[in-house]
Protein backbone atom coordinates (compact mmCIF):
# COMPACT_ATOMS: atom_id res chain seq x y z
CA UNK A 1 0.00 0.00 0.00
CA UNK A 2 1.56 3.49 -1.03
CA UNK A 3 2.20 5.50 2.12
CA UNK A 4 -0.53 8.03 3.03
CA UNK A 5 -1.81 8.47 -0.04
CA UNK A 6 -4.55 10.87 1.65
CA UNK A 7 -1.32 12.94 3.66
CA UNK A 8 -0.53 16.79 2.37
CA UNK A 9 1.57 15.81 -0.93
CA UNK A 10 4.73 18.25 1.15
CA UNK A 11 4.82 15.81 3.67
CA UNK A 12 5.03 12.79 1.58
CA UNK A 13 7.74 14.28 -0.68
CA UNK A 14 9.38 15.31 2.67
CA UNK A 15 9.03 11.33 3.51
CA UNK A 16 10.04 9.80 0.28
CA UNK A 17 13.10 12.07 0.07
CA UNK A 18 13.99 11.10 3.67
CA UNK A 19 13.29 7.30 2.68
CA UNK A 20 15.40 7.57 -0.16
CA UNK A 21 18.65 9.57 1.72
CA UNK A 22 18.22 6.57 4.40
CA UNK A 23 18.83 3.92 1.69
CA UNK A 24 21.55 5.76 -0.50
CA UNK A 25 23.37 6.51 2.89
CA UNK A 26 23.17 2.75 4.26
CA UNK A 27 23.92 1.28 0.92
CA UNK A 28 26.87 3.69 0.39
CA UNK A 29 27.94 2.81 4.32
CA UNK A 30 27.73 -1.30 3.13
CA UNK A 31 30.01 -0.70 0.25
CA UNK A 32 32.17 1.61 2.03
CA UNK A 33 32.88 -1.73 4.78
CA UNK A 34 33.16 -3.87 1.98
CA UNK A 35 35.64 -1.86 0.40
CA UNK A 36 37.39 -1.64 3.51
CA UNK A 37 37.25 -5.55 4.36
CA UNK A 38 38.85 -5.76 0.69
CA UNK A 39 41.63 -2.97 1.43
CA UNK A 40 42.67 -5.31 4.34
CA UNK A 41 42.33 -8.23 2.98
CA UNK A 42 44.82 -7.09 0.24
CA UNK A 43 47.07 -5.11 2.61
CA UNK A 44 47.35 -8.77 4.21
CA UNK A 45 47.46 -11.25 1.31
CA UNK A 46 49.49 -9.18 -0.51
CA UNK A 47 52.30 -7.41 1.15
CA UNK A 48 55.05 -9.57 0.41
CA UNK A 49 54.17 -9.09 -3.78
CA UNK A 50 56.02 -6.16 -5.57
CA UNK A 51 57.61 -4.78 -2.39
CA UNK A 52 60.40 -3.10 -4.95
CA UNK A 53 57.68 -1.01 -6.04
CA UNK A 54 55.24 -0.75 -3.90
CA UNK A 55 57.49 0.60 -0.81
CA UNK A 56 58.57 3.85 -2.24
CA UNK A 57 54.92 4.48 -2.88
CA UNK A 58 54.24 3.68 0.61
CA UNK A 59 57.53 6.08 1.59
CA UNK A 60 55.79 8.85 -1.18
CA UNK A 61 53.02 8.72 1.08
CA UNK A 62 54.55 9.47 3.94
CA UNK A 63 56.46 11.83 2.96
CA UNK A 64 53.24 13.94 1.50
CA UNK A 65 51.11 13.18 4.41
CA UNK A 66 53.66 13.06 6.73
CA UNK A 67 56.67 14.84 6.18
CA UNK A 68 55.38 17.88 4.21
CA UNK A 69 52.41 18.61 6.61
CA UNK A 70 55.29 18.88 9.93
CA UNK A 71 55.37 22.92 9.38
CA UNK A 72 51.18 22.32 9.47
CA UNK A 73 50.90 20.66 12.36
CA UNK A 74 52.97 22.31 14.13
CA UNK A 75 51.68 25.67 13.66
CA UNK A 76 48.02 24.28 14.98
CA UNK A 77 49.85 22.70 17.83
CA UNK A 78 51.46 25.89 18.78
CA UNK A 79 48.05 27.91 17.86
CA UNK A 80 46.04 25.08 20.47
CA UNK A 81 48.90 25.44 23.09
CA UNK A 82 48.91 29.06 23.23
CA UNK A 83 44.61 29.20 22.99
CA UNK A 84 44.01 26.27 25.04
CA UNK A 85 46.47 24.94 27.43
CA UNK A 86 47.52 28.99 28.13
CA UNK A 87 44.31 29.93 29.22
CA UNK A 88 43.61 26.70 31.49
CA UNK A 89 46.45 27.67 32.78
CA UNK A 90 45.51 31.31 33.30
CA UNK A 91 42.32 30.52 34.82
CA UNK A 92 43.16 27.99 37.25
CA UNK A 93 45.73 29.81 38.58
CA UNK A 94 43.35 32.60 39.36
CA UNK A 95 41.04 29.94 41.04
CA UNK A 96 43.48 28.25 42.40
CA UNK A 97 42.89 25.29 41.22
CA UNK A 98 46.25 24.37 39.13
CA UNK A 99 46.03 20.31 40.46
CA UNK A 100 43.42 19.84 37.49
CA UNK A 101 45.04 21.36 34.52
CA UNK A 102 47.17 18.00 34.25
CA UNK A 103 43.44 16.31 33.32
CA UNK A 104 41.90 19.25 31.53
CA UNK A 105 45.09 19.53 28.64
CA UNK A 106 45.38 15.42 28.91
CA UNK A 107 41.42 15.26 28.33
CA UNK A 108 41.24 18.31 25.22
CA UNK A 109 44.46 18.20 23.65
CA UNK A 110 46.10 14.47 24.14
CA UNK A 111 43.08 12.64 23.79
CA UNK A 112 40.89 14.58 21.42
CA UNK A 113 42.27 17.54 19.36
CA UNK A 114 45.61 16.86 18.68
CA UNK A 115 44.80 13.37 16.97
CA UNK A 116 41.40 14.91 15.27
CA UNK A 117 43.60 18.00 14.26
CA UNK A 118 46.09 16.23 12.63
CA UNK A 119 43.40 13.87 10.93
CA UNK A 120 41.61 17.02 9.67
CA UNK A 121 45.04 18.15 8.18
CA UNK A 122 46.06 15.18 6.01
CA UNK A 123 42.41 14.62 5.04
CA UNK A 124 41.89 18.09 3.71
CA UNK A 125 45.44 18.95 1.96
CA UNK A 126 45.99 15.39 0.53
CA UNK A 127 43.15 13.31 1.38
CA UNK A 128 41.13 15.90 -0.98
CA UNK A 129 44.08 15.51 -3.36
CA UNK A 130 43.78 11.71 -3.52
CA UNK A 131 40.20 11.88 -4.59
CA UNK A 132 40.50 14.25 -7.33
CA UNK A 133 43.93 11.64 -8.20
CA UNK A 134 42.23 8.81 -7.91
CA UNK A 135 38.62 9.79 -9.74
CA UNK A 136 40.92 11.66 -12.21
CA UNK A 137 42.28 7.76 -13.20
CA UNK A 138 39.27 6.20 -12.90
CA UNK A 139 37.41 8.54 -15.37
CA UNK A 140 40.45 8.35 -17.59
CA UNK A 141 40.23 4.69 -17.68
CA UNK A 142 43.59 3.84 -16.04
CA UNK A 143 41.80 1.64 -14.05
CA UNK A 144 40.99 -0.62 -15.97
CA UNK A 145 44.65 -0.82 -17.81
CA UNK A 146 45.94 -1.68 -14.67
CA UNK A 147 43.22 -4.70 -14.02
CA UNK A 148 44.16 -5.45 -17.61
CA UNK A 149 47.99 -5.30 -16.97
CA UNK A 150 47.30 -8.12 -14.09
CA UNK A 151 47.84 -5.31 -11.29
CA UNK A 152 45.62 -5.20 -8.51
CA UNK A 153 44.41 -1.20 -8.19
CA UNK A 154 43.54 -2.18 -4.57
CA UNK A 155 47.11 -2.88 -3.68
CA UNK A 156 48.91 -0.57 -6.37
CA UNK A 157 46.46 2.32 -5.05
CA UNK A 158 44.79 1.86 -2.00
CA UNK A 159 47.12 0.17 0.30
CA UNK A 160 50.12 2.88 -0.15
CA UNK A 161 48.01 5.46 0.97
CA UNK A 162 46.39 3.39 3.77
CA UNK A 163 49.56 2.70 5.15
CA UNK A 164 51.28 6.25 4.66
CA UNK A 165 48.59 8.11 5.80
CA UNK A 166 47.72 5.50 8.84
CA UNK A 167 51.31 5.90 10.14
CA UNK A 168 51.87 9.71 9.44
CA UNK A 169 48.54 10.78 11.41
CA UNK A 170 49.91 8.77 13.77
CA UNK A 171 53.43 10.86 13.80
CA UNK A 172 51.72 14.59 13.30
CA UNK A 173 49.60 13.99 16.52
CA UNK A 174 52.70 13.53 18.62
CA UNK A 175 54.05 16.73 16.69
CA UNK A 176 51.13 18.11 17.84
CA UNK A 177 50.99 17.54 21.30
CA UNK A 178 54.46 18.31 21.88
CA UNK A 179 54.20 21.87 20.27
CA UNK A 180 50.62 22.47 22.32
CA UNK A 181 52.55 21.29 25.52
CA UNK A 182 55.78 23.85 24.54
CA UNK A 183 53.80 26.48 23.54
CA UNK A 184 51.23 26.44 25.85
CA UNK A 185 53.61 26.34 28.82
CA UNK A 186 55.73 29.08 26.85
CA UNK A 187 52.50 31.19 26.85
CA UNK A 188 51.87 30.64 30.70
CA UNK A 189 55.23 31.67 31.11
CA UNK A 190 55.34 35.14 29.43
CA UNK A 191 52.38 36.14 30.94
CA UNK A 192 53.88 36.06 34.39
CA UNK A 193 52.08 32.86 35.64
CA UNK A 194 54.14 31.24 38.21
CA UNK A 195 54.56 27.83 36.48
CA UNK A 196 57.60 25.48 36.34
CA UNK A 197 58.70 23.30 33.81
CA UNK A 198 59.10 19.88 36.50
CA UNK A 199 55.72 21.15 37.85
CA UNK A 200 53.89 21.74 34.56
CA UNK A 201 55.01 18.36 33.16
CA UNK A 202 54.52 16.69 36.30
CA UNK A 203 50.83 17.24 36.30
CA UNK A 204 50.08 15.96 32.90
CA UNK A 205 52.05 12.89 33.11
CA UNK A 206 50.57 12.12 36.60
CA UNK A 207 47.03 12.56 34.71
CA UNK A 208 47.83 10.59 31.71
CA UNK A 209 47.56 6.41 32.39
CA UNK A 210 48.35 3.75 30.37
CA UNK A 211 45.80 3.51 28.19
CA UNK A 212 46.54 6.49 26.86
CA UNK A 213 49.37 5.36 24.64
CA UNK A 214 47.91 2.73 22.83
CA UNK A 215 44.26 4.40 22.79
CA UNK A 216 45.92 7.83 21.54
CA UNK A 217 47.84 5.43 18.70
CA UNK A 218 45.24 3.81 17.85
CA UNK A 219 42.64 6.63 17.72
CA UNK A 220 45.13 9.01 15.45
CA UNK A 221 45.71 5.56 13.27
CA UNK A 222 42.17 4.66 12.70
CA UNK A 223 41.68 8.85 11.69
CA UNK A 224 44.47 8.39 9.03
CA UNK A 225 43.44 5.08 7.97
CA UNK A 226 39.88 6.22 7.77
CA UNK A 227 40.52 8.75 5.74
CA UNK A 228 42.54 6.72 3.04
CA UNK A 229 39.44 4.81 2.94
CA UNK A 230 37.11 7.00 2.35
CA UNK A 231 39.37 9.10 -0.13
CA UNK A 232 39.67 5.71 -1.83
CA UNK A 233 36.39 4.53 -2.12
CA UNK A 234 35.13 7.79 -3.32
CA UNK A 235 37.63 7.94 -5.85
CA UNK A 236 37.87 4.97 -6.67
CA UNK A 237 34.73 2.50 -6.30
CA UNK A 238 32.56 3.62 -8.56
CA UNK A 239 32.58 4.81 -11.94
CA UNK A 240 32.95 8.58 -12.28
CA UNK A 241 33.03 11.40 -15.22
CA UNK A 242 35.16 13.95 -15.07
CA UNK A 243 32.38 16.63 -14.19
CA UNK A 244 31.50 14.80 -11.17
CA UNK A 245 34.97 15.01 -9.35
CA UNK A 246 34.20 18.47 -7.44
CA UNK A 247 31.31 16.93 -6.14
CA UNK A 248 32.44 13.98 -5.02
CA UNK A 249 35.61 15.50 -3.71
CA UNK A 250 32.91 17.78 -1.34
CA UNK A 251 31.14 14.35 -0.14
CA UNK A 252 34.49 12.80 0.80
CA UNK A 253 34.60 15.92 3.31
CA UNK A 254 31.49 15.18 4.77
CA UNK A 255 31.98 11.19 5.15
CA UNK A 256 35.11 12.09 6.36
CA UNK A 257 34.50 14.26 8.97
CA UNK A 258 31.51 12.01 9.70
CA UNK A 259 33.19 8.79 10.01
CA UNK A 260 36.30 10.30 12.33
CA UNK A 261 33.73 12.05 14.26
CA UNK A 262 31.86 8.60 15.25
CA UNK A 263 34.87 7.22 15.95
CA UNK A 264 36.21 9.98 18.25
CA UNK A 265 33.06 9.55 19.89
CA UNK A 266 32.92 5.69 20.54
CA UNK A 267 36.81 5.91 21.87
CA UNK A 268 34.90 7.80 25.03
CA UNK A 269 33.63 4.37 26.68
CA UNK A 270 36.89 3.19 26.43
CA UNK A 271 38.75 5.86 27.68
CA UNK A 272 35.73 5.63 31.04
CA UNK A 273 35.84 1.92 31.26
CA UNK A 274 39.63 1.95 31.15
CA UNK B 1 43.83 -26.08 -36.75
CA UNK B 2 46.13 -25.14 -33.47
CA UNK B 3 44.16 -25.13 -30.47
CA UNK B 4 41.66 -22.85 -29.39
CA UNK B 5 43.32 -20.32 -27.39
CA UNK B 6 39.80 -18.22 -27.16
CA UNK B 7 36.30 -19.23 -27.44
CA UNK B 8 33.36 -17.77 -27.30
CA UNK B 9 29.88 -19.94 -26.99
CA UNK B 10 26.80 -18.07 -27.12
CA UNK B 11 28.12 -15.26 -25.50
CA UNK B 12 26.19 -11.89 -25.25
CA UNK B 13 28.29 -8.89 -24.12
CA UNK B 14 26.77 -5.19 -23.22
CA UNK B 15 28.14 -2.01 -22.98
CA UNK B 16 29.70 -0.35 -19.65
CA UNK B 17 27.18 0.76 -17.16
CA UNK B 18 24.08 -0.86 -18.99
CA UNK B 19 22.31 -3.82 -19.04
CA UNK B 20 20.83 -4.56 -22.24
CA UNK B 21 23.19 -6.81 -24.71
CA UNK B 22 24.79 -4.79 -27.06
CA UNK B 23 25.80 -7.92 -29.26
CA UNK B 24 24.42 -11.41 -29.19
CA UNK B 25 25.02 -14.95 -29.97
CA UNK B 26 28.60 -14.52 -30.11
CA UNK B 27 29.95 -18.18 -31.22
CA UNK B 28 33.43 -17.99 -32.05
CA UNK B 29 36.59 -19.73 -31.71
CA UNK B 30 40.06 -17.93 -32.40
CA UNK B 31 43.06 -20.43 -33.03
CA UNK B 32 46.64 -19.84 -31.88
CA UNK B 33 48.86 -17.23 -34.11
CA UNK B 34 45.47 -16.08 -35.75
CA UNK B 35 44.72 -12.69 -36.49
CA UNK B 36 41.38 -11.46 -36.56
CA UNK B 37 39.15 -8.24 -37.51
CA UNK B 38 36.02 -7.26 -35.76
CA UNK B 39 34.27 -5.05 -37.85
CA UNK B 40 31.41 -2.45 -36.29
CA UNK B 41 29.63 0.99 -36.58
CA UNK B 42 30.82 2.65 -33.64
CA UNK B 43 29.10 2.12 -30.70
CA UNK B 44 28.12 -1.30 -31.86
CA UNK B 45 29.75 -3.41 -29.09
CA UNK B 46 33.49 -3.88 -30.50
CA UNK B 47 35.27 -3.03 -27.39
CA UNK B 48 32.88 -4.83 -25.33
CA UNK B 49 33.71 -8.23 -26.87
CA UNK B 50 37.39 -7.11 -26.47
CA UNK B 51 36.61 -6.57 -22.73
CA UNK B 52 35.01 -10.11 -22.74
CA UNK B 53 37.74 -11.73 -24.44
CA UNK B 54 40.35 -10.28 -21.77
CA UNK B 55 38.13 -10.87 -18.63
CA UNK B 56 37.91 -6.87 -17.55
CA UNK B 57 34.11 -7.53 -17.78
CA UNK B 58 31.66 -10.22 -17.52
CA UNK B 59 29.47 -11.52 -20.29
CA UNK B 60 25.25 -11.79 -19.75
CA UNK B 61 25.34 -14.95 -20.85
CA UNK B 62 27.18 -17.88 -22.48
CA UNK B 63 31.11 -18.83 -22.09
CA UNK B 64 34.41 -17.39 -22.79
CA UNK B 65 37.24 -19.45 -22.31
CA UNK B 66 40.87 -18.22 -22.18
CA UNK B 67 43.48 -21.00 -23.14
CA UNK B 68 40.70 -23.51 -22.33
CA UNK B 69 39.74 -21.91 -19.27
CA UNK B 70 36.31 -20.66 -18.40
CA UNK B 71 36.58 -17.19 -17.38
CA UNK B 72 33.35 -17.93 -14.61
CA UNK B 73 34.09 -17.96 -11.40
CA UNK B 74 37.08 -17.47 -11.31
CA UNK B 75 39.86 -17.09 -7.97
CA UNK B 76 41.65 -13.25 -8.43
CA UNK B 77 45.06 -15.13 -8.82
CA UNK B 78 43.43 -17.57 -11.48
CA UNK B 79 41.86 -14.47 -13.14
CA UNK B 80 45.43 -12.51 -13.14
CA UNK B 81 47.44 -14.50 -14.05
CA UNK B 82 45.73 -15.05 -17.19
CA UNK B 83 45.80 -11.83 -17.57
CA UNK B 84 49.33 -11.96 -18.08
CA UNK B 85 48.73 -13.81 -21.11
CA UNK B 86 47.14 -11.14 -22.61
CA UNK B 87 48.15 -7.75 -23.86
CA UNK B 88 45.04 -5.10 -24.13
CA UNK B 89 45.18 -1.82 -26.07
CA UNK B 90 42.77 0.55 -25.04
CA UNK B 91 41.19 2.61 -28.02
CA UNK B 92 42.12 6.28 -27.98
CA UNK B 93 45.40 7.22 -26.64
CA UNK B 94 45.57 3.72 -24.70
CA UNK B 95 44.47 4.70 -21.70
CA UNK B 96 48.38 5.38 -20.44
CA UNK B 97 49.36 6.36 -17.10
CA UNK B 98 49.57 10.05 -17.15
CA UNK B 99 51.37 10.65 -13.56
CA UNK B 100 53.95 8.29 -15.09
CA UNK B 101 56.67 8.59 -18.06
CA UNK B 102 56.38 6.59 -21.14
CA UNK B 103 59.25 4.70 -19.59
CA UNK B 104 57.77 4.29 -16.16
CA UNK B 105 54.38 2.79 -17.96
CA UNK B 106 56.26 0.13 -19.94
CA UNK B 107 58.41 -1.00 -16.81
CA UNK B 108 55.35 -1.08 -14.29
CA UNK B 109 54.18 -4.18 -15.86
CA UNK B 110 57.92 -6.07 -14.77
CA UNK B 111 58.05 -4.34 -11.91
CA UNK B 112 55.21 -5.01 -10.34
CA UNK B 113 54.98 -8.81 -11.47
CA UNK B 114 58.78 -9.95 -12.15
CA UNK B 115 60.02 -7.91 -9.06
CA UNK B 116 62.41 -5.89 -11.17
CA UNK B 117 63.84 -3.07 -9.79
CA UNK B 118 63.83 0.08 -11.70
CA UNK B 119 67.28 0.10 -13.79
CA UNK B 120 66.31 -3.98 -14.68
CA UNK B 121 63.29 -3.20 -16.29
CA UNK B 122 64.37 -0.22 -18.16
CA UNK B 123 66.99 -2.57 -19.78
CA UNK B 124 64.85 -5.02 -20.37
CA UNK B 125 62.25 -3.42 -22.02
CA UNK B 126 64.90 -1.11 -24.08
CA UNK B 127 64.71 -3.79 -27.16
CA UNK B 128 60.98 -3.14 -27.06
CA UNK B 129 61.28 0.63 -27.59
CA UNK B 130 64.00 0.39 -29.52
CA UNK B 131 61.71 -1.47 -32.00
CA UNK B 132 58.75 0.42 -32.11
CA UNK B 133 60.52 3.60 -32.05
CA UNK B 134 59.94 5.07 -28.57
CA UNK B 135 63.94 5.59 -27.58
CA UNK B 136 63.09 9.53 -27.88
CA UNK B 137 60.50 9.94 -26.09
CA UNK B 138 60.87 7.37 -23.28
CA UNK B 139 61.44 9.91 -20.59
CA UNK B 140 58.24 12.36 -21.20
CA UNK B 141 54.96 11.83 -19.72
CA UNK B 142 51.95 10.76 -21.93
CA UNK B 143 50.49 14.48 -21.90
CA UNK B 144 53.84 15.56 -23.67
CA UNK B 145 53.48 13.33 -27.05
CA UNK B 146 51.72 13.02 -29.51
CA UNK B 147 48.59 11.14 -30.39
CA UNK B 148 50.47 8.42 -32.73
CA UNK B 149 53.24 8.02 -30.39
CA UNK B 150 50.92 7.07 -27.09
CA UNK B 151 49.47 4.85 -29.65
CA UNK B 152 52.69 2.79 -30.10
CA UNK B 153 53.19 3.15 -26.03
CA UNK B 154 50.04 1.39 -25.57
CA UNK B 155 50.95 -1.38 -27.99
CA UNK B 156 54.40 -1.47 -25.92
CA UNK B 157 53.13 -1.76 -22.57
CA UNK B 158 50.72 -4.12 -24.03
CA UNK B 159 53.40 -6.34 -25.21
CA UNK B 160 56.08 -5.94 -22.38
CA UNK B 161 54.82 -9.28 -20.51
CA UNK B 162 55.35 -10.93 -23.94
CA UNK B 163 51.80 -11.80 -24.46
CA UNK B 164 50.14 -14.76 -26.11
CA UNK B 165 47.09 -13.34 -26.99
CA UNK B 166 46.70 -9.06 -28.61
CA UNK B 167 43.60 -7.18 -28.28
CA UNK B 168 43.74 -3.95 -29.97
CA UNK B 169 40.83 -1.67 -29.95
CA UNK B 170 40.39 0.38 -33.33
CA UNK B 171 44.28 1.38 -33.80
CA UNK B 172 44.30 3.13 -36.71
CA UNK B 173 41.41 5.37 -36.09
CA UNK B 174 42.44 9.18 -35.73
CA UNK B 175 45.69 8.10 -37.34
CA UNK B 176 47.68 9.92 -40.49
CA UNK B 177 48.48 7.40 -43.53
CA UNK B 178 51.77 7.10 -42.49
CA UNK B 179 50.99 6.33 -38.93
CA UNK B 180 48.63 3.86 -39.79
CA UNK B 181 51.16 1.87 -42.10
CA UNK B 182 53.00 1.68 -39.48
CA UNK B 183 51.09 0.53 -36.74
CA UNK B 184 50.08 -1.98 -39.48
CA UNK B 185 53.33 -3.16 -40.22
CA UNK B 186 54.31 -3.26 -36.25
CA UNK B 187 51.13 -5.72 -35.42
CA UNK B 188 52.07 -7.80 -38.59
CA UNK B 189 55.41 -8.43 -37.44
CA UNK B 190 54.33 -9.55 -34.27
CA UNK B 191 51.46 -11.30 -35.36
CA UNK B 192 53.99 -13.38 -37.76
CA UNK B 193 56.99 -13.78 -34.56
CA UNK B 194 58.80 -10.96 -33.32
CA UNK B 195 62.01 -11.45 -31.60
CA UNK B 196 60.48 -9.75 -28.80
CA UNK B 197 58.29 -12.95 -28.36
CA UNK B 198 61.17 -15.16 -29.27
CA UNK B 199 59.82 -15.47 -32.55
CA UNK B 200 56.29 -16.92 -31.35
CA UNK B 201 53.51 -15.46 -33.42
CA UNK B 202 50.97 -13.74 -30.93
CA UNK B 203 47.26 -14.20 -31.74
CA UNK B 204 45.77 -10.69 -33.00
CA UNK B 205 42.25 -9.70 -32.30
CA UNK B 206 41.70 -6.16 -33.38
CA UNK B 207 38.18 -4.08 -33.87
CA UNK B 208 37.93 -1.55 -36.80
CA UNK B 209 34.89 0.85 -38.29
CA UNK B 210 36.30 0.55 -41.75
CA UNK B 211 37.92 -3.09 -42.19
CA UNK B 212 39.64 -1.49 -45.97
CA UNK B 213 43.04 -1.12 -44.24
CA UNK B 214 42.78 -4.76 -42.90
CA UNK B 215 42.44 -6.35 -46.14
CA UNK B 216 45.09 -8.98 -46.42
CA UNK B 217 45.79 -12.66 -47.16
CA UNK B 218 46.83 -13.53 -43.36
CA UNK B 219 43.44 -12.00 -41.72
CA UNK B 220 40.25 -13.29 -41.12
CA UNK B 221 37.08 -11.08 -40.05
CA UNK B 222 34.05 -10.94 -37.88
CA UNK B 223 31.31 -8.07 -37.97
CA UNK B 224 28.96 -6.58 -35.38
CA UNK B 225 25.48 -5.86 -37.35
CA UNK B 226 22.05 -4.93 -35.78
CA UNK B 227 23.75 -6.32 -32.20
CA UNK B 228 24.14 -9.66 -34.23
CA UNK B 229 27.55 -11.71 -34.43
CA UNK B 230 28.32 -12.49 -37.58
CA UNK B 231 31.56 -14.54 -38.93
CA UNK B 232 32.43 -13.66 -42.42
CA UNK B 233 35.74 -15.59 -42.57
CA UNK B 234 38.63 -14.81 -44.93
CA UNK B 235 39.76 -11.84 -47.09
CA UNK B 236 38.18 -13.55 -50.30
CA UNK B 237 35.04 -14.10 -48.22
CA UNK B 238 34.75 -10.58 -47.29
CA UNK B 239 35.23 -9.42 -50.61
CA UNK B 240 32.67 -11.58 -51.65
CA UNK B 241 30.14 -10.97 -49.22
CA UNK B 242 27.46 -8.14 -50.72
CA UNK B 243 25.54 -7.40 -47.50
CA UNK B 244 24.68 -4.10 -46.66
CA UNK B 245 26.74 -4.47 -43.39
CA UNK B 246 30.39 -5.73 -44.75
CA UNK B 247 29.88 -2.98 -47.54
CA UNK B 248 29.51 -0.36 -45.73
CA UNK B 249 32.72 -1.46 -43.28
CA UNK B 250 34.76 -1.74 -46.27
CA UNK B 251 33.52 1.98 -47.17
CA UNK B 252 31.49 0.36 -50.49
CA UNK B 253 28.57 2.41 -49.82
CA UNK B 254 25.23 0.62 -51.58
CA UNK B 255 22.44 2.67 -52.62
CA UNK B 256 20.23 1.29 -49.62
CA UNK B 257 23.49 2.72 -47.16
CA UNK B 258 23.89 6.18 -48.99
CA UNK B 259 20.16 6.65 -48.65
Amino acid sequence: MAVGTSWPLGLRTSINRTARSVVSTTSTVERMMAFTLITLGTLITQHRRARGLITPMIGNQLFRAGVRMVPMVCFLGMALGVLIIGQIEAILQQVGANQYSGALVVTVIIRELAPLVSGLVVFARVGTASVIELGTARALGEIEALEALGIDPIHYLVVPRVIGFTISVMGLTLYCILTALFSGYVFAFSRGLPVNPEAYLGRIVSALSWVDFPLLAAKSGLFGMITALVVSYQGLARPLRLEQLGDTTALTVVYCLVICLIVDIGFIPLYILL
Amino acid sequence: MNSPVLEFDGASVNLAEEATAAVTGIDWRIAEGESWVIGGLQGSGKSAVLEAAAGLTPVLSGTVRLFGVSLDGLTPKEARDLRLRVGVVFEGSGRLFTDLTVLENLTLPLRYHRELSFADATEAVAPLLESLDLVTVASRYPGKIGYGVAKRVALARALVLRPAILLVDDPLRSLDSTQARAMRRHLQEFNRGHAWCDGRPVTLIVTAEELRPFVNPSNQFAIIDKHGWKIVGTREQLLGDRSDAVRELLAEHSEHAMS
